[in-house]
């Protein structure tokens, strides 16, 4: 592995350096010539493509916060630094530039502080993080930007990048002991099993946990279940604008009574921002569009409670606990003892794999969301925007310092619609998955994506077994998505956990990135749904309305007729 | 020798008969012995000279093999060894020579396992080995040791004399998970302990890499698995655990009047003594671990 710092030393590198030809409708201006040297990846993992101006320093603090815990952990690297480009994120690796006698002792310490939090998962998160988490939320849900002064809501807003940055290295210790949390299991089961007549995975007895996603969908499809009882509500559902639903909901006892236990399933469950483009980040407590939607779908669901299902994995993950159990039996106590100790810690990081998401990304970007359109607001009775929801589009200093003085009214306007005009632009553009230099560096990077079909099928990452036939309903964003069909297989880039309330109705998944132990993967296990991840190009490939068989244990995706 | 289902044909290891080689054999008669100075597997011999293929011989043996498996918090599983008079005195210390079944159940086969083992015992090989180092006694069937099976936690052999320490100022722990075959059979490296005999005090630990455990497989017999990563780092001994050995080959050697090795399991948090016989030169070679411990065995 290559130590030195690509930023530094570029030139030196020992590779066969390849500059990334950008494709013809996205030209690359960078902001700083020397960084088309460095290697960058279109950053999707965390929230959507979608990378507004306001958007901008919550992705800095992202990246800080990641490197921080990084480096706790006693990784390489000197820092992540991303950039804005044609309204799509990138990011880069800086690896650190240290003799290898300090970079191995940082990774041995590094190493064991990861292993010792890994260990005790359960209390660092509910003692630790979790009530300092409570404790940063509160500045901004104890705050009332209304009653102050413009100085008092610019300060405010500067004071907010370090609780928000606190979230995101908190957000990032915890996340980095999870995956080798699920991971050391992964391999115990492994060993244990790996080469019996009947293997027993670790997925197998991971399973069927629950989490913060799971409850969300459920709580919704109960919602469901009361709207079918009254047809003035599911007339009133038929409204895809939620202000227009509201209205012909206002109209009836029953509306009412539906609209206020939504809310509070909004209150619950709907701190979170919307992804779809056109939402330009509304929360979905302000814009709930999309849950509506997920309800709809419900309604159109199966009329079985998808918490049966839930019921029947967990039964089945109970029994093969059992086996595994029994095949120890006579194991040495020290065996038996590692088992249970890993298996108990690996089910609290599958649940925190998920519910973290709820916990803090969805919170911060919510709450960031709430600060920005505060201040919003100020600026529209300052005259300098038209509508509130116009602050998005500025950059948070933008926002700082409009607040602090009375500005030319017309530039911040002006800025607004070209940062508007810039978005619809790019929306129909697609962003390579990487820019700049390539060079073999050491450091993980994307793999190259190999579009199949390969002996008439396409092979992924197996991510949730079972085998099934369906409609296939293409959707890169979840936009797309809320018209997707009960039965039907979603074939999207990857899942991030606002979609999950979607999956009841999923017939399987297809995704083309992603791996066993993402998001998308976790919670198509919770529900059962067949699911191959990393089937690269699959949304280009295939076709809203193409039939496929998916098989979640051998990683294949199969193009088939549609049944007679 | 007369045949000997006149005389009685079972001798438990409690019994003060099962002290006698001469009736129990070499290594039951030591462990009878012992009993009273350590906890030993619970047992019987069958005597010498126990013709099994008379059916009211095999009767009893089997009668025996039920009520062993029926005590209290029982396995079903067996260990079946010889307990050959050549075997376990000071002139010969290796065991592995003849048959040994472990992980045995069921009262036919556990017949069966007494059968090959005096069979084994009346071969080519055990007769070269009798013929080099001790006179041969006899042709009648061999004495046969049966004990409860431990599925260890941890097995161990100790020597209360460190092989490597000539001045006998320490003593050696050598430890692993699961059954003691890995570890007889030089196939892993154990987890090393040397303790100074005077105050206990441990003088270096080192952790062994493990590799493979052997453990009692449900299916009959034995079967050998990976040590899985995670577990194969940590020590398969507790400090408490290592006293507890120290002091046992200590009193041991007290007892038998010389230097002594011992192997050893611990279930349940219970020290159980398998075998222990007298440090001998061969002993002190084979100790020096490794590949070449497993040569000088077999």
């Amino acid at each position: 592995m290559s130590h030195r710092s690509a930023e530094s030393d570029a030139g030196s590198l020992p590779a066969h350096p390849r500059r990334l030809d950008p494709p013809e409708d996205f030209p690359v201006t960078w902001p700083d010539p020397q960084d088309a040297e460095l290697m960058w990846t279109h950053e999707t993992e965390h929230s959507s493509p979608l990378v507004l101006p306001c958007h901008v320093a919550q992705r800095h603090w992202l990246a800080d916060g990641m490197t921080a815990a990084a480096r706790l952990y006693g990784a390489p690297l000197a820092g992540r630094r991303g950039v804005r480009i044609n309204t799509y994120w990138y990011d880069t690796t800086l690896p650190l530039d240290a003799p290898p006698e300090d970079l191995a002792r940082r990774a041995r310490e590094g190493e064991a502080l990861k292993a010792e939090r890994g260990e005790d998962l359960a209390r660092w998160w509910e003692e630790r993080w979790q009530p300092e988490l409570a404790q940063l939320l509160q500045h901004w849900a104890a705050a009332d930007p209304d009653a102050w002064d413009d100085a008092a809501l610019a300060d405010w807003l500067v004071q907010s990048e370090g609780p928000f940055r606190r979230m995101w290295e908190i957000h990032f210790e915890l996340v980095l002991c999870l995956f080798p949390t699920i991971t050391a299991f992964g391999e115990l089961a492994a060993d244990l099993f790996g080469s019996d007549d009947d293997p027993i995975s670790g997925h197998e007895l991971l399973v069927g946990e629950g989490n913060a996603t799971l409850q969300a969908s459920l709580a919704l499809w109960d919602l469901s279940r009361t709207a079918l009882g009254h047809p003035e509500v599911l007339a009133a559902l038929e409204e895809r604008d939620p202000a227009a639903a509201e209205r012909r909901l206002a109209g009836s006892a029953a509306g009412q009574a539906f609209w206020a236990a939504f809310r509070i399933w909004l209150s619950e469950y709907g701190q979170r921002p919307d992804e779809r483009r056109e939402a330009l980040g509304a929360n979905w407590d302000e814009n709930p569009t999309v849950p509506l939607a997920m309800l709809r779908a419900h309604l159109e669901a199966p009329a079985s409670h998808p918490l049966d299902g839930w019921r029947r994995r967990r039964a089945a993950r109970e029994a093969r606990t059992a086996e595994a159990r029994q095949r120890l039996a006579d194991y040495p106590a020290a065996v038996r003892t590692a088992f249970e100790d890993q298996l108990s810690r690996a089910r609290y990081a599958t649940k925190l794999v998920e519910d973290h998401n709820f916990h803090l990304d969805q919170k911060s970007f919510y709450w960031y969301r709430r600060a920005v359109l505060a201040a919003g607001q100020r600026l529209v009775q300052r005259g300098q925007l038209h509508r509130p929801e116009d602050v998005v589009f500025l950059e948070l200093a933008d926002i700082v310092q409009a607040l602090a003085a009375a500005g030319d009214r017309d530039q911040l306007r002006q800025r607004v619609e070209a940062e508007r005009a810039a978005l619809e632009r790019w929306a129909s553009v697609s962003p390579p998955d990487r820019l700049g230099t390539e060079r073999p560096s050491g450091l993980p990077t994307a793999p190259t994506p190999t579009p199949g079909p390969a002996d008439g099928r396409w092979h992924g990452v197996p991510a949730s077994p079972g085998v099934v036939q369906g409609r296939a309903h293409v959707a890169p964003s979840l936009a797309e998505a809320s018209e997707v069909q009960p039965g039907d297989i979603l074939v999207t880039v990857t899942t991030n956990p606002s979609w999950a309330p979607l999956f009841p109705v999923l017939g399987g998944l297809v995704t083309t990135v992603g791996s066993p132990l993402s998001h998308g993967a976790i919670v198509a296990r919770e529900f059962g749904l067949p699911a191959v991840l990393a089937v690269a190009s699959a949304t280009a490939i295939i076709r809203t309305g193409d039939w496929l068989e998916v098989d979640g244990l051998r990683g294949t995706v199969t193009p088939i007729e549609e049944p007679g | 020798m007369d045949p000997a289902h006149s005389c009685p044909v079972i001798h438990w290891l409690t019994e003060e008969a099962c002290q006698r080689p001469d009736i129990a054999g070499g290594k039951a008669s030591a462990l009878a012995r012992l009993a009273r100075h350590a906890q030993v597997p619970p047992g019987f011999a069958v005597a010498a000279g126990a013709d099994v293929s008379l059916p009211a011989v095999a009767r009893e043996v089997q009668h025996a093999y039920h009520r062993l498996a029926s005590e209290p918090d029982a396995t079903p599983w067996v260990a079946v060894r010889s307990s050959a008079a050549g075997e376990d005195g000071a002139a010969a210390s290796f065991a592995g020579q003849l048959d040994t079944h472990l992980g045995v159940s069921g009262a036919d086969a556990v017949l069966e396992a007494v059968r090959a083992v005096q069979a084994s015992a009346a071969s080519a090989r055990a007769a070269v080995y009798r013929q080099t180092h001790q006179p041969a006694s006899g042709s009648m069937p061999a004495a046969v040791l049966v004990q409860r099976l431990i599925p260890a936690d941890a097995a161990i052999v100790a020597f209360s004399r460190d092989p490597m320490q000539p001045d006998g100022y320490s003593l050696a722990i050598h430890a692993t998970l699961g059954l003691g075959e890995s570890l007889v059979a030089g196939s892993v490296t154990p987890d090393r302990f040397t303790v100074r005999r005077r105050d206990l005090a441990v003088l270096a630990a080192e952790c062994g890499g493990k590799g493979s455990m052997v453990v009692p497989d449900r299916r009959g017999g034995t079967k050998t698995v990976p040590v899985p990563r995670s577990v194969a780092g940590q020590f398969s001994l507790t400090e408490a655990q290592v006293a507890e050995v120290a002091q046992l080959v200590l009193r041991l050697e007290q007892v038998q009047g010389h230097p002594v090795d011992i192997e050893a399991a611990f279930w349940q948090d219970i020290l159980y003594l398998l075998q222990c016989r007298p440090i001998t030169t061969a002993a002190v070679s084979r100790s020096a671990g490794g590949a070449e411990h497993r040569e000088a065995r077999s």
